[in-house]
């Protein structure tokens, strides 16, 4: 990152903390570390994708971005905004610029509503279009997420998965944002589906030149759509990188844990697998020194010791680990 | 709705919409379904009672006789010379004066200046006069001591009772009073319900705790003797009643709604909502509550069944409805001193309730059961 780029969006130790409470007094009694201080930078018009297994804490950290969970520490700015020190008011039409497409295409949608009027929502919440053009609006936004007009004035419940997650994204869109939060868009789709759905959101950010913090842990749809990635490891990141630093080049044991686990057709490739064992720990009590320590097979005596910090490797590339990359 | 252009309807798997399920559902309840019969009779008895018993005929022809002139003979002109007296007084019209036939129409439903003398009990069509009277043409307020405590005949139909009053024609109007108390006092339930509930079980925290500590204050009154108490405090007055008994319902609607909004805010539609940028109000009432309606509606129809025995109950007590106005209570309420002989007093209003409470718990009961997902077959 030597030539100075214009970032988006700048996330600076963020971290989320839930109190856990216990007992007739509800005493809080220790805390979840979801997101425990999460940096990263997205470039405007790129991609940037949070890789991890469940309760690596990829969601929280979106939901924190958009303050949908208040984060407990930490700094997010957005264009040059500080997100996090805005009031209520001043947030909501923040709002605006950044939208959430979410996991799942079922839930996302209030089943009470039609179509259109989901869509007119977010154009009243922001007073963007004139009323006499709203219908138009809706149904030029149906037809950029590729629905038939006639799918305005229905129910959610008369669409397949794959329709409700492209309904999902036209809410998103409505509002002209410059920043998408997709978390894992596709997870809940067929894979004839998935698909569509990523070469829709490639084709969406060319045309409209958005900046997409992809959430996701199937790694081939990563690969497909990234231009940067993180790997996140128990509310830490461990590795971050452009895709080819990730995919070509990974450092972290975790990371080449992850790689390795995606099917390949090649059967030579299934022969140096590398198999995780266990569980991903509890984040109330994190194992000492690096989370990752129980669970990895390079593991040495210091890594029980002291958290690794993030150390370049090169320009892109930075890794969390001292036994594969050693701080100087 | 299925529009066969469009290729992309795949899956209309739940047809349009969750109430057209229940809708289904409970049709297949032929016993809430019967109950539905009932409870739509009930309702035309008491929206079209003016027609089904009453003195005061629908349609009249009448011959008119001016009496502005007289009127306007007996004015002390020199009373007030600003001349306001001719303001109060805006009959004294010159073409109002003309004597001769005049057709009204529904006297029964609209108050009509020349008919405020006539005394319908006593009126008989004269020559060329015509009337079109009620089912039953006698009023439910009409006097007639010497009637008084008549076994059912063919004149009244279920009796008189110890004023000489029609039974029957105090049933059908005190089938308004029943049902304007079950509905307006439920409806005051469900909306100071729905706002309480809503703002404890979307914001959590202080104010939860605040709204739920005022509910269980609210419940701890035993219901009758705090309205005995309001009256005595406050009149003997119908609307008194139904917000009183509506106020005592909202606590029952509040933590329904309460729970379901505990479970609803957390939902990707609603965070949804959030992450566009609308207003708390606008979730919770435009995005939220649609969602939550459907436990209060069932809660809405056992309201009505519990509303209208509390009212009947006050009226038995004699702190029901100011008298003469009917009540089926206040019906009872007599009964009870000459129950060895006077049996229609006793059962005819007992009926009318016992029928009335009942199809409202049916139906209430057949819609829970309809949108229940477990009994669905």
């Amino acid at each position: 990152m030597s030539a100075p780029i214009e970032h988006l969006l700048s996330v600076e130790d963020l971290a989320v903390h839930f109190p856990v409470r216990q007992g007739v007094f509800s005493k809080i009694a220790g805390y979840v570390r979801a997101v425990d201080g999460v940096s990263f930078d997205i470039p405007k018009g790129q991609t940037l994708s949070l890789v991890g297994e469940s309760g690596s804490g990829k969601t929280t950290t979106g939901r924190a971005i958009l303050r949908l969970i208040e984060p407990t520490r930490g700094k997010v700015t957005f264009y040059d905004k500080d997100v996090l020190a805005l009031d209520k008011k001043s947030m909501r039409s923040l709002r605006k610029e950044m939208q959430l497409i979410f996991q799942d295409p079922y839930g996302s949608l209030n089943p009470r509503m039609t179509v259109s009027s989901v869509l007119a929502e977010a154009l009243k919440a922001h007073g963007l279009v004139e009323k006499s053009d709203r219908r138009e609006r809706i149904l030029e936004l149906l037809k950029l997420v590729g629905l038939p007009p006639e799918a305005a004035d229905r129910y959610p419940n008369e669409f397949s998965g794959g329709q409700r997650q492209r309904i999902g994204i036209a809410r998103a869109l409505a509002v002209e944002p410059s920043l998408i939060i997709a978390d894992e868009p596709v997870s809940a789709l067929d894979v004839s589906i998935q698909a569509q759905i990523l070469n829709l959101l490639k084709d969406l950010q060319e045309k409209l030149g958005l900046t997409y913090l992809f959430i996701g842990h199937d790694l081939s749809v990563i690969q497909h759509i990234s231009d940067h990635v993180a790997v996140m490891y128990l509310g830490r990141i461990v590795e971050i990188g452009t895709r080819e630093d990730i995919f070509n080049h990974p450092k972290h044991p975790y990371t080449k844990a992850l790689l390795s686990a995606v099917p390949t057709p090649d059967p030579s490739r299934m022969l140096d697998r590398q198999i995780l064992s266990g569980d991903i720990p509890s984040p109330i009590a994190p194992p000492s020194g690096c989370h990752f320590h129980p669970r990895c097979p390079d593991c040495q005596d210091s890594c029980s010791q002291s958290l690794p910090v993030l150390t370049p490797c090169s320009d892109t590339h930075r890794v969390a680990c001292p036994v594969h990359v050693p701080s100087t | 709705m299925s529009n066969p252009k469009t290729a992309h309807s795949e899956t209309p798997s739940t047809s349009q919409s969750y109430w057209r399920i229940v809708l289904h559902q409970f049709k297949r309840n032929k016993q809430a379904m019967v109950a539905l019969v009932v409870l739509f009779i009930l309702f035309s008895v008491a929206l079209f009672a003016p027609f089904i018993a009453g003195e005061k005929p629908i349609y009249l022809v009448k011959y008119y006789e001016p009496k502005q002139a007289i009127q306007s003979d007996k004015e002390p002109v020199a009373d007030n010379p600003t001349g306001e007296q001719k303001a109060l007084n805006p009959q004294v019209n010159t073409q109002d004066e003309q004597p001769g036939f005049r057709t009204y129409w529904f006297p029964n439903l609209f108050k009509y200046e020349d008919l405020v003398d006539v005394q319908f009990d006593r009126w008989r069509a004269g020559e060329g006069e015509r009337a079109i009277y009620a089912l039953v043409p006698i009023g439910p307020e009409r006097n007639n001591v010497a009637n008084a405590l008549q076994a059912p005949d063919k004149t009244h139909i279920l009796g008189t009772d110890y004023n000489g009053r029609d039974v029957f024609s105090r049933l059908v109007w005190g089938t308004q009073i029943s049902m304007s108390v079950g509905f307006i006092a439920v409806s005051i339930s469900i909306i100071l319900g729905v706002f309480m509930g809503a703002l404890a079980g979307f914001y959590g925290g202080k104010i939860d705790a605040i709204i739920l500590r005022t509910i269980e204050i609210m419940i701890c009154f035993p219901s009758l003797i705090l309205i005995l108490a309001l009256i005595a405090f406050l009149g003997r007055s119908i609307f008194i009643i139904m917000v009183v008994i509506g106020i005592i319902g909202s606590p029952g609607v509040a933590r329904l709604v309460r729970g379901e909004y505990l479970k609803l805010r957390d939902s990707d539609f609603a965070t949804a909502a959030k992450a566009t940028g609308l207003s708390d109000m606008r979730i919770m009432f435009r995005h939220i509550l649609p969602n939550a309606m459907a436990p209060v509606l069932v809660f809405a129809t056992f309201g009505v069944a519990g509303a209208i025995l509390t009212e009947t109950a006050l009226s038995f007590l004699g702190l029901g409805v100011a008298p003469p106005t009917a009540s089926w209570g206040e019906i009872l309420n007599q009964s009870k001193n000459y129950i060895d002989f006077a049996w229609w007093l006793v059962v005819f209003p007992g009926v009318a309730i016992f029928v009335t409470v009942t199809a409202f718990n049916l139906v209430g009961e057949g819609l829970r059961e309809a949108m229940d997902p477990k009994m669905r077959q």
